[in-house]
């Protein structure tokens, strides 16, 4: 063989990667998106690589492969081991990584809908897989391909392998890429950010498949991943990557118990502290308790939801998104809506700013109802709400100066009743650029300039315009990395003791709303499961499915998340038996 | 914008395309100046004489009249009403598409189905048939010709319509009680304007087509009026005469600004890309 053959094995090594550097042509110039890094991995061990956005490592783990864009140039060794043969990639030509790849290494991706072909059967997916590599009967494949299927967990394999993608949920999905992963039995999947996509609950399922396959087949796995909890739930090694370098490397109980480099304490310091996993619930069954309000006297209710039914028109079809919710912020405190995706607290979040007429109930925003209100009188009471969302890229119009978004709500409504100068809405938007720290001179610019957390600063300043009463906050931080996620939460807590707005916080992340809110709403299929003061819930939950999805978000130490894995096992018992 | 500038000047054939069409337009407004004939009287004893002839660069037509200055007279209408029929079509389409994206529902599917009962008539047969009746004006060209091809800009605006409005910043500003005037007018329109401009180009090229095909049938604008499609329609009797100065000048005319109409709008959909933009 050529391109690169070294000599037999003698060690265990899967994958050793010698510096590597990798730098991409733009017309902006070169960019060094690796620089000079070193790694092993060996059979059966989990390596992970960790880093915020920018830090090259999904531009590593891809290089394991061959799969880098043609606009890269890459020196270094990237060294696979193929039985007794040692192949380096970066020199391999494509015909013979094209035999290495689902052989030797294959990959799990971030997106299970988008990494499985729609139009095709999830047998014949993986059976295809199979038959990339081995000469055997279709039929042969299919059997493998339903064996596959069941030893990733999907239930009822031979059933599922003749459904499409679109017939799954997300984990099960999941599922199937891994299954499909598998297939040559490998001896090193590399898995980009895999439970990335998915809820906490559905993660902790996938962790413990990866687990499982590494120990019992010995498959090596390079894990990509921003989420130091995922790290301390699966990996034995773990190396920290920041401006295409590691900074930090070693055993994942040293290196996340006891971290050397002044980049990873930043990084874990930044991850906020998760609730306490607890494998009992008090009062079970006891049905979602009242309210109690807000601990302390409070101030008035800037919202209130009275039994408040949402639904969706699907193809002429009625779907009911949200049942039944009582929901209510008061002036000054901060309300956490969590759930998993489709439990309806998005949608919940949207009546709230009177995008969604309820189906049955009413939401009254400062005690007037936001869906029969009109015209005039509609306005006046939304000019007294601001929300900021999920995507920082698409919360601004692109085409506009941040300026002109931020001012927009100044436009729209003007200020006591008149409207604004220009001279005097530059100053109130100056004002609001120094509140949400953003340099002056950034009215100027457009969206696109500025990074993912700043312009979620932005949206906060327009947000905040007109100082409203009450501030829909729509996943936030979610597609932010968590040093940046750690800034914008410093801000809006800072903003929320100054101003005293009353704040509707909709997040899926535990920690995040455990850190900053002092009631919590949980939601499961438009239910109300349970509410409560913020650290009652958290640490003495009443419901089972409460525990379960504390007992689901991974600690970012190793020792900690055994504890939690088992206390989750528990529950899982507990809820069959 | 200077960025949009170098993208665009990287695209060669778009460079190439704005230069012919700059030319053309000097060429026809201006020419004259440079060049002065009388397009007003008919001169038949000097009919039909070929290039060269008694001062005549390009010769003349079978009625006389100097053709390199008929050339550019008949620009200014091609030039005019496609531009502005174009402009006329972008604007209307571009206002319906956006209103039934941003709508949708009932509303979108009336204002479609507008559309779809437009598509099906075949705008040639329309003109022919409003022609006879009428006679047509330049300016009665510019109307018709603008109203008969709004409807495919306005399809594509729908389209694009209908994913702008699920945007988080659309959202925001109904959220923040924004009207759906200002809605529409602010952020849905000014984010669809990059199929707005390429689309707009193609428009004009578009209806300088037709207003080439109409007058080439005849039916287009009157003498003593011209345009480069009536030019061909004149010139067609005598080519059999040899008379090639009065159908390749007017046929090259026509094939140039439409072919430079296509690639500048290839290389506007560089320039208008947002992310590009002040970088």
């Amino acid at each position: 063989m050529s391109g690169g053959p070294g000599n037999g094995a003698t060690d265990d090594v899967v994958l050793r990667v010698h510096d590597l550097r990798v730098t991409f042509a733009s017309a902006a110039g070169a960019v060094e998106a690796v620089r000079g890094v070193d790694l092993e991995v060996r059979r059966g061990r989990v390596v992970a690589l960790v880093g915020e956005s920018g830090s090259g490592k999904s531009v590593t783990s891809l290089s394991a492969l061959g799969l880098l864009p043609s606009t890269a140039r890459v020196t270094g060794t990237v060294e696979l081991a193929d039985g007794d043969v040692v192949h380096d990639v970066v020199t391999t030509p494509e015909q013979q990584l094209v035999d290495l790849r689902g052989r030797v290494v294959s990959m799990v991706f971030q997106e299970p809908m988008t990494a499985l072909n729609p139009t095709m059967t999830l047998g014949d997916q993986v059976a295809e897989a199979v038959l990339n590599h081995e000469r055997v009967p279709r039929a042969v494949a299919h059997e493998r391909a339903v064996e596959l299927l069941r030893a990733v967990g999907v239930p009822d394999p031979g059933r599922r392998a003749r459904q499409y993608p679109h017939e799954l949920s997300g984990g099960q999905r999941q599922r199937v890429v891994i299954a499909v992963a598998l297939a040559c039995e490998p001896d090193l999947i590399v898995a980009d950010e895999p439970t990335t996509a998915l809820d906490v609950t559905v993660q902790a399922g996938i962790l413990d498949l990866l687990r499982d396959l590494a120990a019992q087949r010995g498959t090596a796995l390079l894990l990509v991943t921003h989420n130091m909890g995922v790290v301390a739930d699966l990996a034995d090694e773990v190396a920290v990557m920041r401006e295409g370098r590691v900074v930090e490397h070693g055993p994942v109980a040293r290196v996340l118990g006891a971290p050397e480099h002044e980049y990873t304490r930043r990084l874990l310091a930044a991850v906020p502290p998760v609730p306490p996993a607890s494998a009992v619930v008090r009062e079970p069954g006891a049905g979602a308790a009242p309210d109690p309000g807000p601990p302390t006297g409070g101030g008035e209710t800037v919202l209130d939801l009275r039994g408040v039914s949402l639904d969706y028109r699907v193809q002429g079809r009625h779907v009911r998104a949200v049942e039944r919710l009582d929901l209510t912020v008061h002036a000054g405190e901060v309300l956490g809506l969590v759930g998993e995706s489709g439990s309806g607290k998005s949608t919940a979040g949207r009546a709230c700013l009177g995008l969604l007429a309820p189906t049955e109930g009413e939401v009254l925003l400062l005690g007037t109802s936001v869906a029969r209100a009109r015209g005039r009188a509609r306005r006046r009471l939304l000019a007294d709400v601001g929300v900021v969302f999920q995507d920082p890229g698409a919360s601004l119009d692109p085409r506009r100066t941040v300026g002109e978004s931020i001012a927009e709500p100044l436009v729209v409504h003007g200020r006591d009743g008149r409207r604004l100068t220009g001279p005097e809405r530059r100053a109130r938007v100056r004002e609001l650029l120094d509140a949400v720290r953003l340099p002056s001179g950034a009215e100027r610019r457009y969206p696109h300039e500025f990074s993912g957390g700043q312009r979620q600063r932005i949206g906060l300043a327009r947000a905040l315009a007109l100082r409203p009463r009450l501030l829909v906050a729509d996943e936030p931080t979610s597609a932010l990395d968590v040093s940046v996620q750690a800034e914008v939460l410093d801000l809006l807590r800072d903003l929320h003791a100054e101003l005293g707005f009353g704040c509707l916080f909709i997040s899926h992340d535990l920690g995040v709303v455990h850190e900053l809110t002092d009631r919590v709403a949980v939601l499961r299929s438009g239910r109300l499961v349970e509410s409560g003061p913020t650290a009652r819930v958290f640490s003495a939950p009443r419901e089972v499915y409460t525990a379960e999805l504390l007992a689901s978000v991974p600690a970012p130490d190793p020792a900690q998340q055994r504890a939690r894995r088992e206390a989750r096992h528990r529950l899982a018992a507990g809820a069959v038996g | 914008m200077t960025a949009g500038l170098r993208r665009f000047a990287a695209n060669r054939l778009a460079v190439a395309g704005a230069v012919v069409l700059g030319l053309l337009v000097l060429f026809a407004v201006l020419g004259p100046l440079a060049y002065p004939t009388d397009q007003v009287t008919t001169d038949l004893a000097s009919a039909n004489l070929p290039p060269g002839a008694d001062g005549h660069l390009l010769g003349t037509d079978a009625l006389g009249y100097d053709n390199l200055g008929r050339l550019m007279v008949a620009g200014r209408v091609s030039l005019l009403v496609g531009v502005l029929a174009g402009a006329l079509a972008t604007i209307v389409g571009t206002v319906w598409g956006a209103v039934a994206g941003y709508v949708g529902g009932v509303v979108d599917a009336v204002m479609m189905r507008v559309v779809d009962a437009g598509i099906a008539i075949p705008a040639i047969f329309l003109l022919l048939v409003l022609s006879t009746i009428v006679r047509p004006t330049v300016g009665m060209m510019i109307v018709v010709l603008g109203l008969v091809s709004w409807l495919v800009p306005a399809r594509l605006i729908r389209a694009e319509a209908l994913s702008v409005r699920t945007r988080d910043y659309v959202v925001a500003a109904r959220a923040m009680g924004a009207t759906h005037r200002r809605t529409v007018f602010a952020h849905v329109i000014p984010n669809t304007v990059g199929t707005v401009v390429v689309n707009a180009t193609f428009q004009v090229a578009d209806a300088i087509l037709l207003v080439a095909y109409i007058s080439f049938l005849g039916m287009g604008v009157q003498p003593p009026t011209t345009d480069w499609g009536a030019m061909l329609n004149d010139g067609i009797s005598f080519i059999y005469q040899g008379a090639w100065w009065l159908i390749l000048p007017p046929g090259l005319a026509i094939v140039l600004v439409v072919c430079a109409l296509n690639f500048v709008g290839d290389g506007l959909r560089d320039v208008v890309d947002v992310r590009g933009r002040a970088a």
